[in-house]
């Protein structure tokens, strides 16, 4: 066996193997996610204040004070994007094997790939009614980096929102 | 002219003093003044790639003493601590994730590693009334940011029920936490700054891969990693590494998924122990500070009121003694009253206690059975990784792959 023909065996065990832990990622955060919409609608969306909606803007209150908690634009905790890149650095999952990837929807885009924190347009809702499909247009949305493709994935955003209320 | 005698005057104070006592210290309500907020700073501008430093803050200490005695003596309730040592890092995550400061934010295992900046924390006091944690924030490279103690007490506008959307009531402290945390960032010389992303890459790879890797990174005699070289981005061992990191992160972001769904759980009966919790420590409070003041006021006024009488010749004076010394006999006696008040706050709590401890255990169980499944079956995966990674490293380079183990990223 040459050189050659050895590292593609290799690849083909990582490749099976990251088809593997991906897809053992993909249900884990599949579960996690019907968990977290049956939570939500058993108590009415839940507690606003739990973890994981900081993301969510802030009234501001009665003694005057500014708004210091203003919504940065961010979902966190909103449950998990399937099909989306694995967290890290906003990178893309890669690989030749279409692997799923996963997480990227924990920590929500937030200032990855350049999309800073105002990145988010003042007609879009704060996303915590978001099903899994928003979620990942919102995610994509945040993390995209040249505006007119952002603003084009964020009008998919709005009319998808549209569709489904 | 009208004079007092002394002694009566003594008297009459004693007496009005114990009356007042007596008849506020029921229905004096213990009001908070509106508690100023602190601001976490949020990013007003496109915050650099290279300072987007990825943070894990680790599931906190709960810093339960062994001595159930101990506990008991504390007011530590062992599963409700291990609830708060993950609750509380969601929170922290939360706050770092919505200033736009920061890369990505995770709650990572207590042995979790991977980022680039890493907030340990230990709970030193979490009752509903008050909150003081020790941080400790260190990061891949080995450096030690800060290490503090941050107490707060609670922001009662939090525990009010009618909010549209509650804030924790300890938000200042956690505000602080990120502000300070920024500002050990800001303080770090650019060039250390911008290392930590490649040391933490290095570390990652050389903790799978050290017959690999363990060569680009330098330590120093303080223990501080820095970059010696960097390894080609064609090298197909880079490559796969690459790839494998991806799944890292992927496995962090499930692990923090069971977190948020775990904090999601918790959120809303732990804000309601902290506000019956917060009610009752008053309640009990406030029964103390009585049952001194009464006790403290009738001991005083019966023995002022014994002593004017044995002064005093006049039979106004000498009544007026013996209604001080029968007044400060029955305050005593209502401070020992109070005593049994305090008693019944006290069993409060523990009630309190016991019972949101029942009710938060198996969501503990729950989410810790789940994050060692995954990451149980993440090691095995992790095992075949290194030893394929190993047998490219020997194909590629025609070397047995031998060296040491260097510590994994994020443990000195």
């Amino acid at each position: 066996m040459t050189s050659e023909d050895r590292r593609a065996q290799i690849d083909r065990r990582f490749d099976e193997t990251f088809a593997v832990f991906d897809e053992r990622m993909r249900r884990e955060q599949e579960t996690i996610s019907q968990e977290r919409a049956a939570r939500g609608a058993g108590s009415g969306q839940g507690s606003a204040s739990e973890p994981g909606d900081a993301g969510e803007g802030d009234e501001g209150d009665a003694t005057g004070e500014s708004g210091d908690e203003g919504d940065a634009g961010l979902e966190s905790g909103e449950g998990p994007s399937a099909g989306g890149m694995p967290g890290g650095r906003g990178q893309p999952a890669g690989g030749a094997t279409g692997e799923q990837g996963g997480g990227g929807g924990v920590g929500g885009g937030g200032p990855l790939g350049g999309a800073g924190p105002n990145a988010v347009p003042a007609d879009i809702p704060d996303g915590r009614d978001d099903d899994i499909v928003a979620r990942q247009l919102r995610e994509a949305a945040m993390k995209e980096t040249d505006p007119e493709l952002r603003e084009r994935l964020w009008e998919e955003y709005r009319q998808y929102k549209k569709s489904t209320q | 002219m009208n004079q007092t005698h002394p002694g009566t005057r003594l008297i009459g104070t004693l007496l009005a003093a114990t009356l007042a006592s007596g008849v506020l210290g029921g229905c004096v309500v213990h009001e908070q003044k509106p508690m100023q907020r602190i601001a976490a700073e949020k990013a007003t501008f496109e915050v650099a790639e290279d300072e987007l430093l990825d943070v894990g803050v680790r599931l906190f200490d709960p810093n339960i003493p062994r001595d159930e005695a101990e506990q008991e003596k504390q007011r530590i309730f062992p599963e409700v601590r291990n609830a708060e040592s993950r609750y509380m890092p969601m929170l922290l995550r939360d706050t770092l994730e919505s200033t736009g400061q920061w890369g990505q934010v995770r709650v990572l295992p207590r042995d979790g590693t991977g980022m680039e900046v890493f907030v340990d924390g230990r709970i030193v006091e979490s009752d509903g009334r008050e909150l003081e944690l020790d941080i400790v924030v260190s990061d891949v490279a080995g450096r030690t940011w800060m290490r503090r103690t941050y107490k707060g007490e609670a922001d009662t506008r939090a525990y009010k029920e009618v909010v549209s959307k509650p804030r924790d009531p300890f938000e200042n402290v956690y505000n602080t936490i990120a502000n300070d945390l920024l500002a050990a960032r800001r303080a770090m010389p650019q060039a250390e700054r911008q290392q930590l992303r490649q040391v933490s890459d290095l570390r990652f790879a050389s903790d799978l891969a050290p017959y690999a890797f363990s060569g680009y990174l330098a330590k120093d005699r303080k223990g501080v990693y820095t970059v010696a070289r960097l390894p080609a981005e064609s090298d197909p061992v880079v490559q796969r590494m690459q790839r494998v990191r991806e799944r890292d992160y992927a496995l962090v972001d499930t692990l923090n998924e069971y977190y948020a769904s775990f904090g999601g759980s918790m959120a809303e009966p732990y804000t309601s122990w902290r506000k019956f919790n917060y009610e009752e420590l008053e309640a009990e409070s406030q029964a103390k500070r009585e049952a001194l003041t009464r006790q403290v006021l009738g001991a005083v006024a019966v023995v002022g009121g014994i002593v004017a009488g044995a002064e005093t010749s006049s039979s106004a004076a000498s009544a007026a003694a013996t209604a001080a010394v029968i007044g400060g006999m029955y305050a005593f006696k209502s401070g020992l009253d109070k005593r049994a008040e305090i008693k019944i706050h006290t069993e409060s709590l523990k009630q309190l206690g016991d019972s949101f401890q029942n009710e938060v255990q198996p969501m503990v169980v729950d989410v810790e059975g789940r994050t060692l499944q995954l990451k149980g079956s993440a090691e095995q995966q992790y095992a075949e990784w290194r030893q394929l990674l190993r047998e490219l490293y020997e194909n590629e380079t025609g070397l047995p792959a031998t060296a040491g183990t260097a510590a994994p990223a994020g443990q000195p």
